[in-house]
């Protein structure tokens, strides 16, 4: 058994996710299980009702295929128990197994074993292992006895579904007969089970073997997991694998380097271990190279949380949002007497609503005849008829009726408009078999760019080349730079433009905080509104910035 | 590698493994949840005909539409995606991509039963739950959703104390994990066991027998940071 060619995971899972292993296991080599039981189960299926056809003993060839799951089991059994090691048997291959594999427990499992509650769990133990007599018991003492209930458990829900599998077939088939005829045939079902006709018995035979053929796998699986999952509970499976890995990886890389491993065996006794490793073998062939002592690794962890550290931030700091609120907004600030304020347009508004045109009122009078005023008012009421409200009633009954069509006419004509809106709905639901992205990027942000040396220089040339944006990117970036060092501040990673506004009223000079916040409101007009200042105003600008901030002319 | 999880990536680039769940546990799920719902039908019964007489029946009736279509969504979207009987068995009903389940899939996975439930005691559900690598059944595909296995409370094995040894060989990340496992499983398994799974890493041990085994649980102490 070569435990490194395992192809499944093999982890302390419960019972159930163990059962869920061995279905998905079933359901991986479903091509190399369901071949060969079609390719044994249909001749013997074919072989037995033909016999019981012409004995009058149908029944009993439907008990006999019954009877005789635990043999067809070992199929399932023979071929999941060799892919999971990665060698997946053929058809062929299968065929021919099941008539020797295991000889020795097809008695066992065919007379007082068949009505074992916990024969999924069982079978690999015997068939897998192979003990002798008094060894199996003790195997099967030792891996069933924690989970026998889960084992019983799991038969009875298997054989419950393959009740309902017979039955929901049957039914399945009587949901294709016309409606007018499904009393005759509902009669003509009931006489040929309470005669005990031959064709309905073997028609119950084929169908009883269909839901096996569905289920019997799955139930194999289940308990093949189970089987799995209890020995590495209690031999440590997934560990022994790691370790022999770790071994040959161990093995390759010390014949290389075995000398300086012999070497530096000495001095390594405090070998940082849990430094992250890089995962290829290569890093590991020089064990002497990643030997620098704890001290030295520990040290570095201190000096990075440092680096992370934020020192010093005097600018407003973007988590306590309450007092961020309460300062004053930038936007007149940045933009000055530029800034328009909506009112007037509000107010507009609302006075062009007021307009009598807009919305007319107008006021109607009616002259009406005397007397027909009076006439209502003499109606007397007249004694009940009660034969008017028969009339009435069924008036009133068609009304709700039309009302009440009327009512489902609308919802589907609602619902038939509002297709496009609420088909999504679902759509939305169904999508999630997108790909998830394929790798998730783990790379650090690459550093900015150190900025050029002669700064008006580099901006204009960017300008003049056509690339505005770059230009004024770049131009916002030095001006921000500058002014932090100016101002002797440190500003938070990804500061936003009102907290560098905030920041540069530390400025001395009322010139650098003015043309600042100009660099500023002119970046900002091209990063969120896409206009771009004037070539002139721009070279103005870069000038005044170089002359307060002192970039190299 | 054959595993029974759904990997979920999300958006913040976190690998969540989904731990599926197949038609074994659901339908046992289901029949608790069946029979505690009867359970309560059978003391309204008894309640309503009491306190109402024949008006009870026309109570009941309209509580057996209600429970027949909300209980299932008002547990599942109330109770973290959990209905009695999957609490019972430990499952959970999440969307696909792991996050909570919402109304609108709750109630689509849930009216769709009636599709699932096809021709009889949801035939279709299981044949297409057994097909479906994530056990979901039409409800679930349809909704997006996905029923799996909650993480449970588990009991913590401690790893066995020992005096901390440095190993002398720097080890992989799934490797450390392997000795911190060997040293939490490794008391509860036979002492040749043990001893076996210990020399297996003699390169690193250095040692045979009961000295590899001790070496082990050192280096994991070591590598648990017990110093």
């Amino acid at each position: 058994m070569k435990l490194e060619a395992l192809t499944v995971t093999l982890r302390p899972r419960t019972s159930w996710e163990a059962a869920e292993l061995g279905m998905a296991l079933v359901r991986r080599h479903a091509g190399a299980i369901w071949k060969p039981w079609l390719l044994v189960t249909v001749p013997i299926l074919v072989l037995l009702n033909a016999a019981g056809w012409a004995l009058d003993l149908l029944w009993l060839s439907g008990l006999l295929m019954w009877w005789l799951k635990p043999w067809f089991d070992r199929i399932v059994l023979f071929v999941i128990s060799r892919a999971v090691f990665g060698e997946t048997p053929g058809t062929r291959q299968t065929v021919r197994a099941q008539f020797r594999w295991g000889a020795r427990w097809w008695l066992p499992y065919l007379t007082w074993r068949r009505l074992g509650p916990a024969r999924s769990l069982y079978l690999p133990v015997d068939l897998l292992e192979g003990g002798s007599g008094s060894e199996a018991r003790q195997r099967r003492a030792a891996l069933g006895a924690p989970v026998y209930g889960m084992c019983a458990l799991l038969t009875l829900v298997c054989m419950n579904f393959e009740i309902l599998l017979v039955i929901g077939t049957l039914l399945g088939a009587m949901m294709f007969i016309p409606f007018d005829y499904l009393p005759d045939t509902f009669k003509a079902l009931l006489e040929s089970f309470t005669e005990q006709s031959q064709w309905f018995n073997a028609l119950l035979n084929l169908v009883v073997w269909i839901a096996v053929s569905v289920i019997e796998p799955f139930y194999v699986g289940a308990g093949f997991g189970l089987y799995l999952n209890r020995r590495t509970d209690i031999e440590g499976w997934d560990i022994e694998i790691v370790f022999r890995r770790l071994r040959a990886r161990l093995a390759a890389a010390a014949a290389p380097s075995f000398l300086a491993l012999c070497l530096t065996l000495g001095w390594m006794a405090d070998a940082p271990a849990q430094e992250p490793s890089a995962p290829d073998a290569s890093a590991m062939q020089a064990p002497a190279k990643q030997a620098p002592p704890a001290q030295a690794s520990g040290d570095d962890e201190q000096g990075d949380e440092e680096a992370y550290e934020p020192t010093s931030a005097p600018i407003r700091g973007v988590i306590d949002g309450k007092k961020a609120k309460r300062l004053p907004s930038t936007l007149n600030e940045i933009y000055g007497d530029q800034r328009s304020d909506d009112r007037a347009l509000r107010d507009a508004v609302a006075k062009a609503m007021k307009d009598p045109t807009v919305a007319p009122k107008r006021k109607q009078t009616v002259w009406k005849p005397k007397h027909e005023a009076e006439k209502k008012k003499k109606d007397e009421p007249k004694p009940v008829d009660p034969s008017k409200f028969e009339g009435l009633g069924g008036g009133l009954a068609a009304f709700a009726k039309l009302l009440m069509w009327g009512l489902v006419a609308l919802l589907v004509g609602v619902l038939a408009f509002t297709l496009g809106r609420w088909l999504g709905w679902f759509r939305g639901g169904a999508s999630e078999e997108e790909q998830a992205p394929a790798g998730v990027r783990t790379a650090v942000h690459s550093e900015p760019e150190p900025l050029p040396d002669n700064l008006p220089t580099a901006i204009r040339r960017l300008w003049q080349a056509g690339r505005h944006r770059d230009a004024l990117a770049l131009m916002y970036r030095a001006a921000v730079e500058s002014m932090a060092k100016r101002a002797d501040i440190v500003l938070v990673p990804g500061a936003t433009e009102a907290q560098c506004l905030r920041a540069s009223r530390k400025l001395g000079s009322a010139e650098e905080r003015e043309v600042f916040a100009r660099a500023v409101r002119t970046w900002q007009y091209a990063a969120y509104a896409e206009s771009l200042p004037e070539s002139q105003d721009f070279d103005d600008l870069v000038g005044q910035l170089s002359q307060r901030f002192g970039w190299a002319a | 590698m054959l595993d029974t999880y759904r990997h979920v990536v999300t958006p913040e680039g976190v690998a969540l493994h989904l731990r599926a769940a197949g038609p074994l546990p659901r339908a046992l799920a289901y029949v608790l949840d069946l029979i505690a719902r009867i359970a309560i039908y059978m003391a309204l019964y008894q309640v309503l005909t009491a306190l109402f007489g024949g008006a009870g029946y026309a109570i009941l009736m309209l509580v057996t539409f209600v429970m027949s279509w909300f209980y299932m969504v008002l547990f599942e979207v109330l109770m973290q995606g959990r209905t009695p009987g999957k609490w019972a068995l430990g499952l959970r009903v999440v969307a696909a991509d792991g996050a909570p389940v919402g109304w609108m899939a709750s109630f689509t996975r849930n009216l769709l039963r009636v599709v699932d439930a096809l021709p009889v005691g949801y035939a279709v559900g299981l044949v297409t739950s057994l097909i479906d690598p994530w056990g979901r059944r039409l409800g679930d595909m349809v909704a997006g959703t996905l029923v799996v296995h909650a993480a449970r409370q588990q009991t913590l094995y401690e790893a066995q104390v020992a005096p901390a040894l440095a190993p002398a060989i720097v080890l992989l990340q799934h490797e450390q994990a392997a000795v911190v496992a060997f040293a939490e499983r490794a008391p509860r398994l036979t002492a040749a066991r043990q001893a076996e799974l210990a020399e297996l890493v003699e390169p690193l041990t250095l040692s045979r027998g009961q000295a590899a085994v001790m070496r082990l649980y050192g280096i994991a102490n070591w590598l648990l940071g017990r110093r």
